[in-house]
């Protein structure tokens, strides 16, 4: 069959880099033997909604699968389908991705979408897709959402991927302008957090599963071959969630000698000089980390181990090694007071030098905030799905914060944030 | 031993000096009959103050010879700088303009040019030269000349054809283009601006919606915002928006940031915001330059209170930039080489043919060095002696304490130096508050460490 992936267009872009749509890229690797797979990368492309319906109309394709991650694509997502869908009403419909799973009951009364795919969906969508092409029955799938007979069926949920390393590794070749991407590898899927407001453990059903450090080192020497890699980055939700696991592949990275450097994702209280050093030694040169709040009362209420002294220590240890920190705040904590805030716009200033994300608190579709609003003492202003941005308007008022106090906060944090950023980094 | 020739007191609290010596960068308070030392140094035996005061610098050994030592080091941070400068070539496309700004330079001075805007044939011909200038320059950068797109105001409808070719012509040399606009007919050209690829574009706004509507007659604010959100979305041009301050307009500078910050520009790494301290060029009055102090007071203050405010940077603010580098990095900076670009590997191509070094004299007589049409010719002579001006070539400014910081006068403007005593007070003024209100600021801090 002729398939359509698309990563969509979203109504706003923060970002500045290009990254891989990873989602799509294994999906397309699973298909990509029986079927006649196109990818359309919109969002990195910077295509328009139209643009991306002009390509997919050209492409004339029987199948079109969107991948619904961030909410930020859930309109320009929905007029993909629907306008394909009066241009071709034969054409199949399918939608996937974290947005699209948490969403399901909604998108799947919607006329113009056949079908949800919820949650990993390598082995669900290959098994749709083949049951789709040989005209055999789909409803007994397990995994999607569909609307039959006045009802909406949401079939159990798919079994997970029991050994990542079975998995191809991601069509990167399909990819429009293949050479122009940094590359993303993908170690482990799911986090052990659960984080108030991330989506994370709902969404890979409370499990964390890694792949052999063969497996994935075996990938990164692939790319080497093929391109002489010079940059890439660890998708993971948190790389250095097994510490010693991470030392390994960093071991293993050094090992290959490549000319490369490379970037992840942290959590502060798995980092250790050692683990730092080793992964600056093996070539990582940036790490994000989550610090979300400079209130120590806060952090606690978050079941954070670390305080703001901790993040400090860590910034120091990682200018001294030679790895540039991103921190990343979030602006309206539930249990968040005045007072906190202050200690958090503190904190901004004393670590200067880096860049930060600052954020502002959204119940985003599968979080506990959003799941249980009432428990956190959060109330949600009525909002397109759309706007449910972690860098948009606040929507939310909380015990002791209203949207007012939250935005004006958001905006003095990102004053602070960009004075210490002209500051050179104390070594 | 003697006096250094850059020892700079300011009065800090009771009985203390704060002294500054601007070239070594060495800051201390010191008790205020210290400075008794400083003025009569030749006359001094050693003791303990003056060896603190020799140890830091202030005193000196007879023999040495700041000025010289002052000129060595210009040349060597000038080298530095140029070999980080590419060749850039400003096009006085045209004099005209579509706005009236009570404080613009060229509208006082452009009035009665012959000729206004360069003719498609003009551009051929400065491209042409810009190879041969190219070849001239010695220190200069490995990357592509850049070409400034520059005014008056270039965006204008009749010169629609005229940008375009320009914009062709980047194309067809591989050279770097960038923009100067007033940003009212940025809806009109935005498309072609980011079709041909142009790195660069820097717009201007004078405070919010109703500061700037009001002073910038015949500009539309919303217009202009509207666009630049539009070529942002792309993130391929770089954009900068310059925010023209004085104390008028000052007080909206919260509400503009708070609108960026809501737009979210900040977050692309395209865009860049920066405050400008307007300046009456035209010289009608000194007004603007006696308010400068006032304004900086006013403008650090309101970051206080207001830290989305800090959005803004502060870059090239005459006495408050040595104090912004010593916040940013904990050094004092170096001296200051040069005031502008005209020792910076800069060319300035005018309607009326000639080429130039500097694009604010772009309509005078003088400063011309050279030719572009209807024939090549470069004066070798005139541009060595601008190019290679150094700030110690102003008697009085050979004798100033803020010498390193301030970077001296402009040779070209003999306009500005009649203005000279206000100007010089101003840099005074706007140091000494700057300093001394972050080394408040600081002792506050480690009080509360
Ligand atoms: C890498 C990454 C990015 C990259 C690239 C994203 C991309 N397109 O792949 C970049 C840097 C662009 C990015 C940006 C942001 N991100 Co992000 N990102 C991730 C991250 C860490 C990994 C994505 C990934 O590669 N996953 C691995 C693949 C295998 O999983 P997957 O994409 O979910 O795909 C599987 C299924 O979803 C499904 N599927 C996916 N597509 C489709 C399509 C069809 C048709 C079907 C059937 C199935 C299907 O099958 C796939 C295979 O099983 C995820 C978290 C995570 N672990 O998923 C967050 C995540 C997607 N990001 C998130 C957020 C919040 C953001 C930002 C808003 C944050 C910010 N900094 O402001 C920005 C938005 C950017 C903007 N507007 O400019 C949230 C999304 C929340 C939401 N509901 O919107 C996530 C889920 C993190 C979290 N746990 O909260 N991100
Ligand atoms: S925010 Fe990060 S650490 Fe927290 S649950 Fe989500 S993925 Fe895990
Ligand atoms: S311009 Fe004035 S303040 Fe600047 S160095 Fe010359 S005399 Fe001093």
């Amino acid at each position: 069959m002729r398939i359509a992936l698309i990563n969509p267009p979203l109504a706003e872009r923060y970002v500045n880099s290009i990254d891989e749509p990873l989602g799509i890229l294994y999906l397309a690797a699973s298909l990509q033997n029986n079927h006649e797979v196109y990818l359309i990368d919109s969002f990195n492309n910077l295509l328009s909604t139209e643009e991306t319906i002009k390509i997919i109309k050209e492409l004339d394709v029987e199948v079109l699968g969107v991948s619904l991650i961030f909410t930020g694509a859930y309109q320009t997502s929905l007029e993909i389908i629907k306008t394909l869908k009066q241009i071709k009403p034969s054409i199949t419909s399918i939608i996937g991705g974290n947005t699209a799973t948490f969403l399901a009951d909604e998108l799947a009364g919607i006329p113009f979408i056949d079908y949800v795919v919820r949650g990993e969906s390598d082995i669900s969508f290959p098994r749709l897709i083949n049951a789709i092409s040989t005209d055999r029955e789909t409803t007994n799938i397990s995994g999607i959402s569909f609307y039959k007979d006045g009802t909406i069926i949401h079939n159990p949920a798919a079994p997970l991927v029991e050994d990542l390393d079975s998995l191809p590794y991601p069509a990167r070749e399909l990819l429009p302008l293949k050479n122009k991407y940094p590359r993303a590898i993908l170690s482990s899927r799911g986090c052990a957090y659960g984080c108030i407001y991330c989506s994370s453990s709902a969404f890979w059903q409370k499990t964390f599963r890694i792949r052999s450090i063969d497996n994935i080192i075996n990938e990164i020497k692939l790319l080497n071959e093929q391109e002489e890699l010079q940059y890439f980055s660890f998708a993971d939700d948190c790389l250095t969630l097994i510490p010693d696991r991470a030392r390994e592949i960093a071991a293993r990275i050094l090992a290959l000698n490549l000319d490369c450097t490379w970037g992840c994702t942290g959590r502060i209280e798995t980092m250790s000089e050692g683990l730092i050093k080793d992964l600056a030694d093996s070539g990582c040169k940036g790490i994000f980390f989550g610090v979300e709040s400079g209130s120590n009362r806060v952090l606690k209420m978050l079941k954070r181990r670390y305080s703001p002294a901790d993040v400090y220590t860590l910034y120091r240890l990682c200018l001294k090694h030679g790895i540039t920190p991103y921190f990343s705040y979030i602006i309206g904590l539930p249990f968040e007071e005045k007072e906190d805030l202050d200690q958090t716009f503190d904190l901004i200033q004393k670590l200067q030098g880096v860049e930060n994300g600052i954020h502002i608190l959204t119940p985003l579709p599968g979080t506990p905030i959003f799941k249980e609003a009432d428990k956190y003492g959060i109330k949600m202003a009525s909002c397109d799905i759309t706007n449910l941005d972690i860098n948009g308007k606040p929507l939310i008022t909380t015990k002791h914060l209203t949207a007012a106090d939250i935005n004006d906060a958001y905006r003095k944090a990102v004053g602070y944030s960009l004075k210490a950023l002209r500051k050179r980094g104390v070594q | 031993m003697k006096n250094s020739m850059f020892n700079h007191a300011i009065p800090w609290q009771k009985n203390k000096t704060l002294l500054v010596n601007t070239f070594s960068g060495a800051i201390d308070v010191i008790p205020s009959h210290f400075e008794y030392y400083l003025t009569k140094a030749t006359q001094l035996q050693k003791n303990k103050i003056t060896d603190f005061l020799f140890a830091r610098r202030y005193l000196l050994e007879k023999e040495i010879d700041e000025p010289l030592i002052l000129e060595s080091l210009y040349r060597e941070l000038l080298a530095r700088q140029r070999k980080n400068s590419p060749l850039k070539s400003v096009l006085i496309t045209t004099f005209d303009c579509n706005l009236k700004c009570s404080y613009c330079w060229q509208q006082h001075n452009t009035r009665s040019l012959k000729s206004s805007t360069l003719s498609v044939e003009m551009v051929d011909a400065a491209f042409k030269s810009i190879g041969k200038l190219h070849n001239l320059l010695k220190e200069k950068s490995t990357d592509p000349p850049v070409i400034q797109i520059f005014g008056g105001e270039p965006l204008l409808t009749k010169n629609k054809e005229l940008v375009e070719h320009v914009l062709k012509k980047c194309r067809e040399y591989s050279y770097g283009s960038q923009v100067t606009t007033n940003g009212v007919n940025l809806e009109i050209f935005q498309e072609m601006l980011l079709e041909y690829q142009v790195d660069e574009i820097q717009v201007t706004v004078d405070g919010t919606e109703e500061a700037h509507n009001r002073r910038r007659i015949g500009s539309n604010y919303k217009s202009i915002m509207n666009s630049i959100a539009n070529i942002l979305s792309y993130q391929a041009a770089f954009l900068k928006l310059r925010v023209n301050v004085d104390l008028s307009n000052v007080n909206t500078l919260r509400d503009l940031a708070d609108e960026i910050i809501d737009r979210r520009w900040y977050t692309n790494r395209k865009f860049y915001a920066y405050l400008a301290p307007l300046r009456d060029s035209s010289f009608a009055s000194t007004d603007l330059i006696t308010q400068r102090p006032k304004l900086l007071t006013k403008v650090l203050e309101l970051k206080r209170l207001y830290p989305q405010i800090e959005l803004f940077d502060m870059k090239g603010w005459d006495g408050y930039q040595p104090v912004r580098v010593l916040e940013n990095t904990g050094r004092f900076p170096y001296p200051k080489a040069n005031i502008c670009d005209v020792n910076l590997n800069q060319f300035v191509f005018a309607p009326d043919g000639k080429i130039r070094l500097c694009a604010e004299e772009a309509h005078s007589e003088r400063g011309i060095i050279g030719e572009f049409y209807p024939e090549f010719s470069f004066d070798y002579t005139s541009f060595q002696r601008l190019y290679d001006h150094s700030p110690l070539d102003i008697e009085k400014c050979k004798e100033c304490t803020l010498l390193p910081v301030c970077g001296g006068g402009c040779m070209l403007m003999e306009k500005e130096r009649n203005f000279r005593n206000h100007y010089c007070q101003a840099v005074k003024d706007c140091f000494e508050y700057a300093l001394t209100a972050y080394l408040e600021s600081r002792e506050e801090n480690c009080a509360s460490l």
